[in-house]
């Protein structure tokens, strides 16, 4: 009794009133006031429509999500290539050290060409005279050296210099012509 | 191949309208399911339109052997709970006031009071109770069906919406209602 109870409970929510049910169920519900009180309750839970969204909800949410699937197809799209990139950079770099290990391979003289002056000897501090000072001063490119009214400001700059501005430095009067004769 | 098959498989060759079709075809079912989960017409809103962002984000999980609504059931159940789960549950609420309503008639006020404490005993099933309930009793999900989209077996559905109905029974009986035909 009590299984065919339970399986007629779970036949009612596929019946929309007494006339749709065969004669065994409606026939079950006028002596079982469980099971009819279930169904009336199920009545009026179909009868319950939920509130309407206010606004256009309805009228725009299809295009709202088309443009929102559309969107992010693109950015999966870019999304490929920073990774992509990634793999570029770390492929080159490999290979870019592969070369290194390969140039330097002869012996220890080219090495040299691409150490820093400074510490090699080559480049004399000392060497540098204020005739100098005009290729530097009013040069818009070494935002280091900026732009000096007179030769001691420069000199009091270039004696703060670090050891990689003095590089730049180094770099930029070689690019002028060796002016100061440190090359 | 059914409409739904037809048009998914639309989408997949490139047709961005085939997403508003299906949308337009299922938004006020995933809206009304919505609302019996999370009981607020600003949650519902914002849970159907996720839950459609996800199924077409996830259109390759789709099984063409499976129907279309039962597996886009599943996601909008899902992306409810979640949606409940990170919610305070202090903000959980019914947010359709019965002082709202004005200029009703004696009779519509009845009726919208016996809703009101319908939905609010529905929020407080336990989650596999409610989704049964739901999608049985408001959807009309089959056993079968309900079990597609709860991921479990027949057998679990029917026990959890026994007890869930069970449960609603005996909270409206306690608030004075009952359901005589
Ligand atoms: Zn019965």
């Amino acid at each position: 009794m009590d299984l065919s109870h339970d399986e007629i409970k779970d036949r009612l929510p596929g019946y929309r009133g007494k006339a749709s049910m065969p004669e065994d169920v409606s026939e079950h519900l006028d002596t079982c006031p469980e099971c009819s009180e279930e169904f009336s309750l199920l009545a009026s839970m179909r009868n319950d429509h939920p509130p309407e969204p206010d606004g256009m909800f309805f009228e725009t949410l299809p295009q709202r999500v088309s443009a929102l699937v559309q969107e992010k197809k693109k950015k999966k799209f870019f999304g490929v290539i920073p990774r992509f990139a990634l793999v570029a950079m770390l492929v080159a770099a490999l290979t870019a050290g592969y070369i290194y290990n390969i140039m330097k391979m002869p012996g220890a003289d080219e090495l040299y060409a691409f150490s820093d002056p400074f510490s090699d000897g080559d480049y004399d501090l000392g060497a540098l005279t204020p005739d100098d000072v005009p290729s530097i001063a009013g040069d818009p490119d070494l935002e280091e050296a900026g732009v000096y009214p007179d030769e001691d400001s420069f000199l009091r700059d270039l004696a703060s210099l670090s050891p990689g501005e003095i590089d730049r430095l180094y770099e930029k009067l070689r690019i002028k012509g060796g002016n100061g004769g440190v090359l | 191949m059914d409409e739904d098959a037809r048009l998914i498989r639309r989408y997949a060759d490139g047709d961005d309208l085939a997403v508003e079709e299906l949308v337009m075809k299922y938004q006020k079912r995933i809206y009304a399911l919505a609302y019996r989960m999370t009981g607020n017409v600003e949650d519902s809103k914002d849970v159907t339109q996720k839950a459609f962002l996800q199924a077409f984000r996830n259109i390759r999980g789709f099984r063409m052997n499976s129907a279309f609504y039962t597996w886009l059931y599943r996601i909008a159940v899902n992306t409810c709970l979640n949606h409940m789960r990170k919610k305070d549950p202090a903000t959980v609420e019914i947010n359709e006031s019965l002082c709202a309503v004005k200029g009703s008639t004696l009779s519509a006020m009845i009726d919208r009071e016996e809703k009101f404490h319908l939905q609010k005993a529905l929020m407080q099933l336990p989650e596999r109770q409610k989704t049964a309930v739901i999608l049985r009793a408001y959807e009309g999900l089959s056993v079968r069906e309900t079990s597609e989209v709860m991921q479990c077996t027949e057998g679990a559905v029917k026990a959890h919406y026994h007890n869930g109905m069970k449960r609603i029974r005996t909270i409206l009986r306690e608030r004075g209602y009952g359901f005589e035909s």
